[in-house]
């Protein structure tokens, strides 16, 4: 899209590309958040095995050292995929959340969104002023 | 003698005929001086108009009285015009804050962040969606002031360069001025030389009283009216003779020659076979 078509974007166009992006992530979120889990089932798995081969070798220093290592590895991995899906579970949360909140806004409800705006055409100040005042202000109070 | 030559020419003539001679060059220096005065006036208004332009004066020059103030005026009213520009571009700029152009950088990425497909930890949160919205149409609203007033910007840089040309014209007025005045100096000076001498010769016949001659205008009183400054020279000798009748007068103390200092530190002893330089 070319800099100047910026200026002919209404809302409505916007939140329907919102929420079309937003549908497109909903179907592609799921399949993602399987995986997801799937790969913190096989990571619990192999770290839980690690964990039997490593306090089965108690006794034995040299080998206690390599299933100590091995189980090391597999925690850190579980960590990394409990992560991953606590990401994608958060995700789908959003996503579900901004769908809905995006769908009531394309019904035209998105007047106070567009506040900032109004008041800049109608001749009072932008946003950043106000925000650099309120700084300004803060500092002097200070 | 000496007195006898210098008035020769009008001991032959009647006392009448000397009185208006005497008459008509009183008229006439009293025009020179007129027409410097007025010189003075146009050149100080000129100097005056020109610190209005460029801010060094606060104040409106006052222009009565002088003599074709055409673009005098032209350099008040593109002043005036400048001012206001100049104040509306700056409410413009303070209100909004941000350039157009990066309004419009801002609104592209926020467009695609909020539109093209992404992968979910690459995809804003809902409340950055809801911010980047808000801010997107708020961007929109700003970049319509800056096109609204397009036409502001255009006309400052206008109204600036013809403010600018218009000072240089003045400027470059005033350098004739300058030359209007110095050929006024050289027509009065041997007419007051003239009317000096008739008013001496005057003076020293029997029951006849002279009229005084017009008292000169000063010149260092019409070069400050004027807004120009006074050398060092100049102004001693004002201080001296209460104005610049003596200045060739004032002597200049000639300066001793400077004495070369002798070092107080040690010097190397000379190499065999050489002499100290200062011994």
């Amino acid at each position: 899209m070319a800099p100047e078509d910026m200026l002919s974007v209404t809302p409505e166009a916007m939140v329907k590309a919102i929420v079309q992006r937003r549908e497109r992530m909903a179907k592609e979120i799921p399949i993602e958040l399987e995986k997801r889990r799937e790969e913190n089932d096989r990571a619990y798995v192999l770290t839980n095995e690690a964990k039997q081969r490593h306090e089965a070798t108690d006794d034995e220093p040299s080998e206690g050292t390599k299933t100590g290592a091995a189980y090391e590895e597999n925690e850190t991995f579980r960590r990394r995929t409990v992560s991953r899906l606590w990401t994608a579970q958060h995700a789908h949360s959003d996503t579900e959340e901004a769908l809905q909140f995006w769908k009531e806004m394309a019904e035209g409800n998105w007047g106070h969104l567009l506040e900032d705006a109004q008041r800049v055409e109608e001749g009072g100040p932008s946003s950043y002023v106000l925000r650099k005042q309120q700084k300004m202000d803060l500092e002097g109070s200070s | 003698m000496k007195g006898d030559s210098l008035f020769s020419d009008l001991a032959s003539l009647p006392v009448e005929q000397v009185e208006q001679r005497y008459e008509d060059l009183l008229v006439d220096v009293r025009r020179y001086e007129d027409e410097r005065k007025a010189i003075y006036a146009d050149k100080k208004a000129r100097s005056d108009v020109i610190k209005f332009a460029v801010n060094k004066l606060e104040t409106v020059p006052d222009l009565t009285g002088v003599s074709d103030d055409r673009r005098l005026q032209e350099a008040l009213e593109l002043k005036a015009e400048f001012d206001r520009l100049l104040q509306a571009r700056d409410e413009l700029v303070s209100r909004l804050a941000v350039p157009r152009h990066r309004l419009v950088q801002a609104m592209e990425e926020f467009h695609a962040r909020l539109t093209t497909p992404a992968h979910h930890s690459e995809s804003p949160n809902m409340a950055s969606e809801i911010e980047m919205f808000s801010r997107f149409f708020e961007m929109q609203a700003m970049v319509r002031q800056y096109d609204q007033q397009r036409h502001l910007f255009a006309d400052l840089e206008r109204t600036r360069s013809a403010l600018l040309e218009t000072v240089k014209a003045i400027n470059r007025e005033d350098r004739k001025f300058a030359q209007h005045l110095n050929k006024n100096n050289e027509t009065l000076r041997p007419v007051r030389r003239e009317a000096g001498r008739l008013r001496t010769y005057l003076a020293s016949l029997p029951g006849h009283d002279p009229k005084p001659l017009p008292e000169q205008i000063e010149e260092f009183t019409l070069r400050l009216a004027a807004g120009n400054s006074l050398s060092l020279e100049e102004f001693s000798a004002m201080l001296q003779h209460g104005g610049l009748a003596g200045l060739d007068e004032v002597e200049v103390p000639e300066r001793e020659p400077k004495k070369r200092r002798r070092t107080t530190q040690r010097r190397a002893e000379p190499m065999p076979g050489r002499q100290r330089r200062d011994a």
